[in-house]
């Protein structure tokens, strides 16, 4: 089920411009790798001499296969751009994470306390003993 | 493992994916490189490339939509400062109670030592007091003995 929300223009145009680039991307992979593939079946049917087509391909595939890994680099800043974008505006998430680190704070300081109660405790009994040994000595 | 974390792992496992999509594509055209190819092997790679990069498309559009519904544009404005702050006082209590503790134990071991100095020198004043009296007693009463010695022993060498 798909909320329509009304987001700030400006969010809504990056959030769109991520999913362009995305088709662009894999577009791209795809095509150039068809393309390289395609001249590795090697036409000899063409105007060209066979040295020159053959250098023609060369570079071709060096190209393509530059533009693969091109468009491989910019997924991967794709998925870095994602990442920044859910922590940043991922609500659910961001409150689950707050609410998580409340909780084992207070754990933790619920525990300090307890151990500084015991503790307490221990020493006051210890210092009943220590008053009547102390009040019924010389030294008092 | 958190809802946080489990986006932030299927973006790693998305980015990963990119990785070996990249890898099969290279290793599909150095296979059809060689002079003796195998076609199933370039098949192979071939297939893993298109089939790795269409789950890539389809968990980043996933992950896409799922940020176009639950963003607002409005900054986030929680924070875990409060309890963090409860937890930094706590840890001042203990700290303070424990700096007592220790300067409770540093007073006691002082008492120890010096009582145990004034225990020693009493015992070493006991000595000596009573090493005197009993050189002084043996002084009187081991005269004629000594002479008794010195006689013997002049006696027995002669």
């Amino acid at each position: 089920m798909t909320h329509q929300r009304s987001l700030p223009q400006s969010k809504e145009a990056l959030l769109k411009s991520y999913t362009t680039r995305l088709k662009d991307d894999v577009k791209s992979m795809l095509e150039n790798f068809e393309e390289i593939v395609k001249l590795a079946k090697g036409d000899s049917d063409t105007q060209l001499t066979r040295i020159t087509q053959c250098e023609k391909d060369h570079f071709e595939m060096h190209v393509r296969a530059a533009n693969i890994v091109r468009a491989g680099e910019s997924l991967m800043k794709l998925v870095s751009d994602i990442k920044q974008y859910l922590i940043l505006n991922d609500f659910p998430s961001v409150n689950e994470a707050i609410a998580q680190n409340s909780k084992l704070f207070r754990t933790k300081q619920q525990e300090c306390d307890q151990k500084l109660m015991t503790l307490r405790d221990d020493m006051a009994a210890d210092l009943y003993d220590l008053e009547e040994e102390y009040y019924t000595s010389i030294y008092k | 493992m958190t809802a946080p974390m489990e986006r932030i792992q299927a973006l790693d496992a998305i980015e990963k994916d990119v990785i070996n999509c990249l890898m099969s594509a290279g290793q599909a055209l150095m296979e059809l490189s060689k002079e003796k190819s195998s076609q199933k092997h370039a098949e192979g790679q071939t297939d893993a490339f298109l089939k790795t990069l269409a789950h890539v498309e389809s968990k980043l559009t996933e992950q896409i939509n799922y940020l176009t519904q639950v963003s607002t544009g409005q900054p986030h404005e929680g924070s875990g400062y409060a309890s963090q702050k409860v937890l930094q006082m706590a840890w001042h209590r203990l700290e303070h109670a424990r700096s007592r503790v220790n300067e409770l134990e540093r007073i006691k071991n002082k008492h120890l030592q010096g009582g145990r100095a004034h225990v020693s020198r009493q015992q070493q004043a006991a000595l000596t007091s009573g090493g005197a009296c009993q050189q002084t007693q043996s002084a009187s009463s081991n005269v004629p003995s000594q002479v008794g010695q010195s006689q013997s022993m002049s006696g027995s060498t002669g």
